[in-house]
Parts: structure tokens; C-alpha cells; sequence
């Protein structure tokens, strides 16, 4: 009896070890090698379309004026207009995930974060997308100064990107403002050029040429529009403002040491680090007047609209500036723990809007700021994680 | 003819000085207005004072006429500060001087303020996700580009030279760009002077050429992320089983750092072979137990002692 029993349940753990090795065998594998290759994330592999992925609110729309958008790493966002949203005019937020160039959307009234596309564009560094949410182009991890971009179409139907590799290789990238143009620079001998790309006709022109090659590019909203342009900042280094429209280049009276600058058709404001001394300077382009900012601010740090002296900045007063500023920043050698100021450069007054760490008790150290058309909030990335964030206006 | 051909000579003769920054003193005065700067740029503030030492008689009133507009504020003053106007608007200095014998000397000085800019731009090394500029580092190339109010001339005859050593052995027509290896030495001076083909000054400048020394910094890779910004201080954490961590060199010359005669990763004391086919990353991978380890990266020109850096970071693990 013991032995027939013994026997039984032998005969039972085969047959289940068995069962487990055919199921293995068929199902728990993957069914192709292109199947793992995708699951790699090769540049123009598409994923599984996951649009219905999540509908519970994922972000708190009812909370603070400042909010944590993602807990993924962000490579680029834009607003876009939510066509559903009533009077409020609350938008929707569309993002690319650093590493992967999925994109996903927020809609900041119901919090749902849905994803957009999972085609996966591995080693995505940095992405831009247009307001119309309809064009996306990525750009890679590089060892170079010069980058190769891939241009997405994305379609919101399918939840697929349609992927093309132009054979760029640029310096600095945007889309113009109608979401129709990619605005890039590359360098050749005799300094930097400034292209626009038509991203459906496929028309490439060159708008305009500098005698140099190492440039910071603050982009006008399309090809025609004004770019701001100056060497790139070093506190060792002079730098200096010019202005580019129509491929014709004016100097604009701003410069220094460690320089850098936004600027608008009213006034420029510029910060330097002459003498190991940090500071920042406004030039009103009307009354043709310098004046200095009581707080130290960086330019960079700072979101500036097309026809005003208002100022949205992140800036760190607490933080003792290194002389070498803003090289060890740049290297990473730094931090900020920044707050949000809105600052009016004709008046020369500073307003805090918010003291992050005391909201959030999180060190952000604010980068790429941005104001919508909507002017529903300013929205930012945290270089520390790489995390979007938002402050509610 | 001939006297047509004098009246306009005469008419013109303002103009043909009016180029330079700084016209010359009016000749035959024993008054002479000097300006503090060489080189004047547009909307800023100059300093200008009267020189009157060859006066013999005592002075008893000065005057000043910006533009020929008297100002009275500025009367007796011997210095004043002026703030100068847009690119290539000119200003007119005037010094009257009465003394007591009852005679007056007059100076006028015109002031062209032009921007006269030169962009550095060292060849040498910094990462892809720098936003700064690179910086000279000694016997590395750098390339310097002068533009005048944003532009670059055919028209305009440069002259460059390095701690007063003419760089092309003369001044050369519509030479706005040079090369040059930064020399030994803290403290170099490049200065440029920019003529028209008149043979009229535009603008000149002097400028320090500070030279820094290379320096190593590290930073972790993630294979799909990329690199993470900010760097690894004195010491890393090791959370996972292994982590990938490239030594960024700044301001390497960019030969040296394709070309490296050394370059070496040492992990307690031991040389550690780079992992991934690039020199500069390397792999740390935990051995089991806990402790603490010490990561050396070098690299190292033989040819040029300066082009060398090296640092170090301690891993917990």
C-alpha cells in the first residue's frame, strides 16, 4: 500500500514537471529572434500599440500649484491644446521617455496619462515635439559633438511613430512653432549654418551662416522669425550677442565673460561672470539702458515671451556661485536647489512664486522651462532625474 | 578743377580720420583731449580729460562740447565720462580752455565706437553634453575669429599678433580667422588691429589668452539613458551588481585624446583593461562581501608633458 502510494505521487510530480516543460517550451519563450530584438528597442522595431494602457488618473490634478509630472526620465515635452477641455483651457502634455522615445500624453484635467507611442527609438537623449502634437524628432546618447536625428511621425490611431533617419548629423535642434519645419545648425570649415526642413516636403535651406562654430542658439518661432545667438558661455571665455534674421547679423550690446543671454525685440537679459564677479544685467532695447538685476540669475534658467519684460526664472540664492561658474555647472560638478521667481526686467522687481524644497522638501535643479500657449502653467525638467514637473499659474 | 578738387579735400578731411576709434589731436593746439580706452565699444562709458601741460599761461575755465552742444554741468571739470552711442555713430569731443592771459586753446576729439569682437575657440576636448565652451590648455590649437559689428570684411586688413610676435609676419587682407598653439606660460596676450584699405584704423584690442590644465571627471553610463550628469564626486555608491563609468576629459587636446601615448585604469593599485573597446569606460562589477575600492583613470601625452590629466573616485561596495 505505502509503495502504491509512493509510486502515485511520483508519477504526479512528473507528469507536472512535464506539464511545466511543454508550457516553457511553447509559451515561455520568445517566439522569434525578431521578438527579442524588439524587445532591444532597434531604432524602427515597433512595440505592442498600448494607447488604452491606463485610464486611472495618474497625476493629482487637485493638488499643489507645483507637480510632479513623470517619475520616468524625460527627454523632451510639449503642450498641446486639449480639444475636450471647457473653459478652463486645460491642456494636454505630451513627453518622450529618455532611453526609449516612447511617448506618452497627461491630460492635466483628468490626470490620465495614456502612452501616445511605443515605437522604440533606443539611446533617445533629447526629443522635440511640436504643439500640434503630430511631429517628433530624437536625437541620441553621442560621443561627438554632432548628432545624428531621427524624425517621427506620430500617429495617434495606430499608437505607432513612423520613423526616418534623414542623415543629419546637427549641433541644436527645434521645430518651428507651426510644427511644419525643423529648424537645425551644422558646422563645416568655415563656421555654423542654420537649416530649415520642411518635414513634408523634405526642402532643406540654409537661413543663415556665422563665422563661428561653438554657438548657444535661442530659436525664434520659425525660420523667418529673429535667433539669438552667441559663443558658447566659459567664465574664462568673452561672449557676445548677435542677432540673426533674414541671414543678416547684428551685434547686439551685450557681452562679458561667462556670458550668456535671452533676448526678446524689447530687451536682452544677460548674465556674466566678469572680474569673478556674477551678474546680470538687463538691456532695454527702447530706452537703450542698462540696468542690473538685484538677484543673480541664469539666463538659460529663465523662460522669456515674445513681446514682454516679464520673466519666469528658477534661481538659487542660498547656493554660493563657484568662480568657475557656469563651466562646473555645466560639468555636472554642481547643483542648485532652485525656486521659481517671476521677475519684471523693466521694473527690475522679483516675485517668488514658489520655494520647491519647502513644497516638495525635493532639491530641483531647473532646466528647460517652458510656458505654453495656454498659459496654464510653466512646466520644467529636474536635471538632477530628469523627472517633468509642473507649477499650475 | 584743381581748386574744386582742394575744396573737396578740405570738406571731406573730417571723414577721412572719422574711421578710426579715436581721431587725432587738432594739430598746432597746445590743448589735447586723451580717452582712457584704445578700444572703444558702442553704449559704454568712457573716461576723457584734457592734457593742457603745454599750456604756458595758467588755466582759468574749461568747457566741454559733446556733439556741439555745450554742457554746462561738465564746465572746469578736468575729466569727464561720456556714454558713447550705437555702432558707428560718432561723438565729437570739444575742450575749450580759456587761461588768464585771455587766450583759448581748443581740442576736438571725434569717437567711432565699433564692436570689435574675438571669439576664442581652443580645439580641444569636452563631452557631447557640455554646453560650454572649451578652453585652451598649453601647446593646444586654438582658432580665433574677429568680427567687426558682427561681420567679417575683405575689405579690412588684420593684424595679429602673440605676446607682441606678429602671428602671419604682417598685417593680411581679409584675415579674420588665425590658428595658433597656445605657448608655455600663464599669461599671453593676443592683440589684433583691424585697417581699413585706406590704410585708417578700425579698431584694435588686446586680449588675455588664460590657459587652464586638463582635468578628468567621472560620470556613470547607463547603456539605454546615456550618461548621468551629474558627476561622480570623491566617492560612488554601488547600488546594483555593476555600473559603467566613463572618464570624461576636459580640455585634452582633441590629439592627445584620440591618440593617447598612455591611458590606464587602475582599480586598487591593479590595471584594469577598459571593458567595452572604449579606452575611456570602464566596468565595476562588485566581487561579493562589502568594502571599498580605489578607481584611478590616466591619460597622457609623451610628447607634450602639459597634455596629461588624472583622478581618482573610491567605490562602496
Amino acid at each position: 500500500m505505502k509503495q502504491q502510494i509512493l509510486i502515485i505521487s511520483g508519477a504526479i510530480v512528473i507528469l507536472i514537471l512535464v506539464a511545466v516543460w511543454v508550457y516553457l517550451l511553447f509559451f515561455g519563450t520568445p517566439k522569434s529572434v525578431q521578438d527579442v530584438l524588439v524587445k532591444l528597442g532597434t531604432v524602427g522595431e515597433e512595440e505592442v500599440n498600448n494607447t488604452e494602457e491606463n485610464k486611472e488618473p495618474t497625476i493629482n490634478t487637485t493638488g499643489p500649484n507645483l507637480r510632479q509630472l513623470t517619475t520616468k526620465s524625460v527627454a523632451g515635452f510639449t503642450e498641446i491644446n486639449n480639444p475636450d477641455s471647457g473653459a478652463a483651457n486645460i491642456p494636454i502634455i505630451y513627453y518622450a521617455e529618455k532611453g526609449t522615445g516612447h511617448v506618452f500624453s497627461i491630460n492635466l484635467e483628468t490626470g490620465e496619462e495614456n502612452k501616445i507611442s511605443g515605437t522604440t527609438v533606443a539611446e533617445t537623449n533629447h526629443a522635440e515635439i511640436d504643439p500640434n502634437g503630430d511631429w517628433i524628432v530624437f536625437s541620441k546618447h553621442t560621443n561627438t559633438k554632432n548628432t545624428n536625428l531621427t524624425i517621427g511621425a506620430l500617429d495617434k490611431e495606430t499608437g505607432e511613430t513612423a520613423l526616418e533617419e534623414p542623415g543629419l548629423a546637427v549641433n541644436s535642434f527645434t521645430l518651428s512653432q507651426d510644427g511644419q519645419n525643423l529648424l537645425y545648425t551644422t558646422t563645416d570649415s568655415n563656421g555654423l549654418n542654420g537649416h530649415n526642413l520642411n518635414l513634408t516636403t523634405k526642402k532643406d535651406t540654409i537661413v543663415f551662416s556665422l563665422p563661428f562654430h561653438e554657438a548657444t542658439i535661442q530659436w525664434g518661432n520659425s525660420a523667418e522669425d529673429t535667433h539669438y545667438v552667441y559663443p558658447k558661455p566659459s567664465y574664462l571665455l568673452e561672449g557676445y550677442l548677435y542677432k540673426v534674421k533674414n541671414n543678416k547679423i547684428d551685434r547686439l550690446p551685450a557681452s562679458g565673460f561667462g556670458f550668456s543671454a535671452l533676448a526678446n525685440d524689447k530687451m536682452i537679459i544677460y548674465s556674466t561672470t566678469n572680474n569673478r564677479e556674477n551678474n546680470t544685467s538687463v538691456f532695454n532695447l527702447e530706452t537703450l539702458e542698462k540696468s542690473e538685476l538685484p538677484i543673480t540669475l541664469l539666463p538659460e534658467k529663465c523662460i522669456l515671451g515674445t513681446n514682454t519684460t516679464s520673466l519666469i526664472c528658477a534661481e538659487d540664492s542660498l547656493t554660493t556661485l563657484p568662480f568657475n561658474f557656469p563651466d562646473e555647472w555645466y560639468k555636472g560638478g554642481m547643483n542648485f536647489k532652485d525656486s521659481l521667481w517671476l521677475i519684471d526686467a523693466s521694473e527690475l522687481k522679483t516675485t517668488l512664486l514658489a520655494d520647491t524644497f519647502k513644497q516638495t522638501s525635493r532639491e530641483l535643479d531647473i532646466v528647460d522651462l517652458y510656458l505654453g500657449d495656454s498659459e496654464y502653467a510653466v512646466y520644467f525638467i529636474n536635471k538632477i532625474d530628469n523627472t517633468l514637473w509642473m507649477y499650475e499659474l | 578743377m584743381k581748386q574744386l578738387l582742394i575744396v573737396a579735400i578740405i570738406l571731406l578731411s573730417p571723414f577721412g580720420f572719422s574711421y578710426a576709434q579715436i581721431s587725432p589731436n587738432l594739430a598746432g593746439s597746445g590743448l589735447s583731449i586723451d580717452v582712457e580706452s584704445d578700444y572703444i565699444s558702442p553704449y559704454s562709458l568712457i573716461k576723457a580729460s584734457i592734457d593742457d601741460y603745454s599750456i604756458s599761461e595758467q588755466t582759468t575755465n574749461i568747457f566741454w562740447k559733446i556733439d556741439g552742444e555745450t554742457k554746462v554741468e561738465l564746465s572746469n571739470k578736468r575729466t569727464i565720462e561720456v556714454n558713447t552711442k550705437e555702432a558707428g555713430k560718432n561723438i565729437t569731443l570739444e575742450a575749450v580752455v580759456e587761461t588768464v592771459g585771455g587766450k583759448t586753446f581748443t581740442d576736438r576729439k571725434i569717437i567711432r565706437p565699433v564692436y570689435l569682437d574675438v571669439i576664442i575657440e581652443p580645439q580641444t576636448r569636452v563631452p557631447a553634453f557640455y554646453l560650454g565652451r572649451a578652453l585652451p590648455t598649453v601647446d593646444s590649437t586654438i582658432n580665433l575669429v574677429a568680427l567687426v559689428n558682427g561681420q567679417s570684411s575683405n575689405n579690412y586688413i588684420y593684424n595679429w599678433s602673440l605676446n607682441n610676435v606678429n602671428i602671419e609676419g604682417g598685417p593680411i587682407r581679409g584675415k579674420n580667422e588665425i590658428s595658433l598653439k597656445v605657448p608655455f606660460g600663464g599669461f599671453n596676450i593676443v592683440t589684433i588691429t583691424i585697417n581699413d584699405l585706406n590704410g585708417n584704423q578700425v579698431a584694435s584690442r588686446s586680449l588675455e589668452l588664460a590657459s587652464v590644465e586638463p582635468e578628468i571627471r567621472f560620470y556613470e553610463v547607463n547603456p539605454l539613458l546615456g550618461i548621468k550628469y551629474n558627476q561622480i564626486k570623491n566617492s560612488l555608491n554601488l547600488i546594483g551588481d555593476t555600473t559603467n563609468i566613463k572618464a570624461e576629459p576636459y580640455y585634452l587636446d582633441i590629439n592627445t585624446y584620440n591618440r593617447p601615448s598612455l591611458i590606464e585604469w587602475e582599480i586598487d593599485g591593479q590595471r584594469s583593461p577598459s571593458s567595452s573597446g572604449n579606452p575611456y569606460e570602464v566596468t565595476l562589477a562588485r566581487q561579493g562581501g562589502s568594502g571599498t575600492s580605489r578607481v584611478e583613470f590616466r591619460v597622457r601625452s609623451l610628447d607634450v608633458i602639459l597634455q596629461g590629466a588624472e583622478s581618482e573616485f573610491k567605490v562602496n561596495y
